[in-house]
């Protein structure tokens, strides 16, 4: 990222990071009203005053004092930026240039697929694998060994070169790797796969 | 019972043909992990923190440690060969070891900085060895105040100076590991926060996903990014010379005591480590060099320094860790979380309740010597070979070791999700040029600032100055304020700089 690109991303940075500080400043506050977070109808006048008295124990304070560290770092990190020449545009001309231009980048589409595949892996893949392929009493790991199979050759086929003999060997790395795993880490090692 | 008698009793301990073996195991795959670019000895760490969270305990730090002595080495194999550094450590010696490997000199370059790794281990060791003890009788005399002010110190120090921009990111990572290390149950009072409603999160953000999420995803995701080819220099040397290995290494002893102080000295700084400690030991032979010129062009001088200065930070990195429960180094930072996870509380009070601990990383660690050495040996003519893996075939299994490490400590789903989350938000922080280091150390020492900070406000009353009326506390405090404001100050000189040049 040039340094321009990387000022800019600063200014937005800073907008989350502020956003940020203001929900913690807003969740210490609640702590230190009503530490343990029960309705407010039902706390008493007289315990939001002993809370207020006693501060210095308030799981709150730390928190409070953090966010507006925060806070400071966030103003000082806007004003890093903008002395150094970043500007924010939000006109919707300069957005869509901005989404166009990130598209035409490789790894803006190498960082969507490898999240979607990694979600998709944890969330779906395991769980269905879990579900529908638990035939072996004995091997609990196998719909564990499956599924990874099936996200380890996935990945590798992407991004490798599309010739038979490349997906010939992602799809041997892929099985040898996940037979591997399960039962390394499975089976000998005895370590819970999910 | 005297240092040296406790080390030998945890020697012999060790001599066991299966702790070898294993360690030998570890310690060679901690020197491939180095070398392999994309992979660090922080991310092998905290990977097998989830995965050997099983095993018996002995055999869990045997591997820990063997990984890490090793992969701080072998991040210099690339270096040399690819011109890539395996880790950030090994940077500093891709500036004189790559030109030497371009001009046929590869062998004895590997040699050296195989040398070079050994004798630095072995002086961080028996620093460990002599410092530890001692400086844990000293913690004794900490209360919360002093723990309050040191854990604060560590994490400002850290953010100011393992910093990939400017040192006001380093903060913000800090204070952002602050405050995830507040989501769950406080220890004083049991009330939850930040949850969200998400029950899990009532019992914190889990250590060791975290770390997974911040040191391996990011590199998975980067890993893919590349897909760039590597030449791979020849590891024999093509210019017929006779390695004189003893005699290059009895030149350079000046460089090698230099380089070993200032290892040890910056490992034992709080989240610095390595990287800084190696950088710092080539910047000082440079400066200290009766042939400065020389450097930058392939000088033997220029890979030993950095070499010796990032393999005796290990040593140095580990002396806070174990006796103040402040890590030295991102890799010392994980694994204090895995001691944590196994029960083993580091801090002033190991010296009583387990005392004999730091004498058994301390043989660990002798021993990771050793078998670094034969790893080392053995391993380098297949690295040619193991350096052809292409990353498309590496990453997805790092991967899948990373869910199955994330997934091992505490068996939740929800622990994998942590993972990715974190992973994806370290990634886009690594783009914005902020160092995973900071956010670590600030997750590992919140609940040590939080407990301590309120327990001493509780103590004083409210009275604020409890925090500079107490010496050491006021020391750690004057540290702290010194580092910040010459961090700006010298961060403003810098930036007056290339004005004053353009005029």
């Amino acid at each position: 990222m040039d340094k321009l690109s990387l000022r800019k991303a600063d200014l937005v940075f800073s907008i989350v990071l502020m956003g940020l500080s203001v929900y913690v400043l807003v969740e210490s506050f609640k702590l230190f009203i009503n530490p343990f977070g029960r309705d407010l109808e039902k706390v008493s006048g007289d315990e939001i005053k002993a809370s207020l008295i006693n501060w210095i124990q308030s799981p709150g304070l730390l928190p409070a004092i953090l966010a507006c560290f925060l806070m400071l770092c966030a103003i000082l990190l806007i004003v890093n930026a903008l002395r150094e020449g970043a500007r924010l545009n939000f006109s919707i001309k300069a957005i869509i240039e901005k989404l166009t231009n990130l598209s035409k980048i490789r790894e803006f589409y190498v960082v969507i697929i490898v999240t979607i595949l990694l979600f998709g892996y944890v969330f779906f893949l395991i769980p269905f694998c879990r579900a529908n392929l638990n035939y072996f009493y004995k091997f609990q790991g196998f719909p564990f060994m499956i599924a990874t199979f099936i996200f380890l050759f996935i990945m590798m086929a992407i991004s490798n070169q599309k010739t038979i003999r490349k997906m010939f060997i992602s799809f041997l790395i892929a099985a040898i790797a996940s037979g591997l795993i399960t039962y390394g880490f499975g089976v000998m090692a005895m370590i819970p796969l999910p | 019972m005297s240092n040296l008698t406790m080390l030998f009793g945890e020697f012999l301990k060790l001599m066991d043909i299966w702790i070898l073996l294993v360690l030998f195991g570890a310690t060679m795959m901690g020197v491939i992990i180095g070398a392999l670019p994309g992979l660090s000895a922080t991310m092998g760490i905290a990977i097998l923190t989830g995965l050997t969270y099983q095993f018996p305990l002995e055999y869990t730090f045997t591997i820990l440690m063997g990984v890490y002595v090793g992969a701080i080495y072998g991040g210099s194999i690339s270096a040399i060969l690819l011109n890539i550094p395996g880790t950030a450590s090994a940077a500093a010696t891709a500036l004189e070891g790559h030109p030497l490997a371009l001009q046929g000199h590869a062998e004895t370059a590997i040699k050296l900085t195989r040398a070079a790794s050994i004798i630095g281990s072995f002086i961080g060791v028996v620093t460990l060895t002599l410092i530890t003890p001692p400086l844990a009788k000293i913690a004794l005399m900490f209360t919360s105040p002093e723990y309050f002010m040191l854990a604060l110190f560590g994490v400002m120090i850290c953010g100011s100076i393992v910093t990939m921009d400017i040192p006001l990111k380093g903060w913000i990572g800090a204070i952002l590991g602050l405050l995830i290390s507040c989501i769950g149950m406080d220890k004083l009072m049991g009330a939850s926060r930040f949850d969200m409603g998400v029950t899990e999160l009532m019992s914190g953000v889990a250590l060791v996903p975290a770390m997974i999420g911040f040191y391996a995803i990011p590199e998975v995701i980067k890993g893919f990014s590349k897909n760039e080819s590597l030449t791979i220099n020849k590891l024999e040397n093509t210019i017929k010379e006779k390695v004189k290995l003893f005699s290059n290494l009895w030149r350079n002893m000046r460089v090698i005591i230099q380089s070993s102080f200032i290892g040890v000295g910056i490992g034992a700084l709080p989240g610095v480590g390595e990287d800084v400690a190696a950088w710092v030991a080539y910047g000082a032979a440079k400066k200290t060099s009766k042939h400065p010129e020389k450097f930058g062009t392939g000088c033997y001088e220029g890979v030993i320094a950095p070499e010796v200065g990032n393999n005796s930070a290990i040593g140095g990195a580990l002396i806070p860790m174990l006796t103040l429960a402040v890590p030295g180094s991102p890799p010392a930072a994980v694994l204090l979380g895995a001691l944590m996870i196994h029960n083993i509380r580091p801090g002033p009070m190991i010296m009583r309740d387990n005392p004999e601990f730091i004498y058994h990383i301390a043989a660990l660690l002798f021993l990771s010597v050793v078998t670094l050495w034969l790893a080392a040996t053995i391993i380098a003519k297949p690295m040619t070979l193991i350096l052809k893996v292409p990353t498309v075939y590496l990453m997805p299994i790092v991967a899948a070791l990373s869910i199955v490490g994330a997934y091992a400590i505490n068996n939740r789903f929800f622990d994998i999700g942590v993972t990715l989350v974190f992973g994806l938000l370290g990634y886009f922080l690594d783009k914005m040029k902020y160092s995973p280091a900071p956010i670590v150390l600030g997750i590992i020492l919140g609940s040590m600032i939080d407990e301590n900070f309120r327990r001493s406000l509780m103590v004083s009353r409210g009275d604020l100055s409890i925090f500079i009326t107490h010496p050491i506390s006021a020391f750690f405090f004057a540290v702290i304020i010194f580092t910040l404001v010459s961090t700006v100050l010298k961060k403003k000189k810098t930036s007056k700089l290339p004005e004053a040049t353009s005029e």
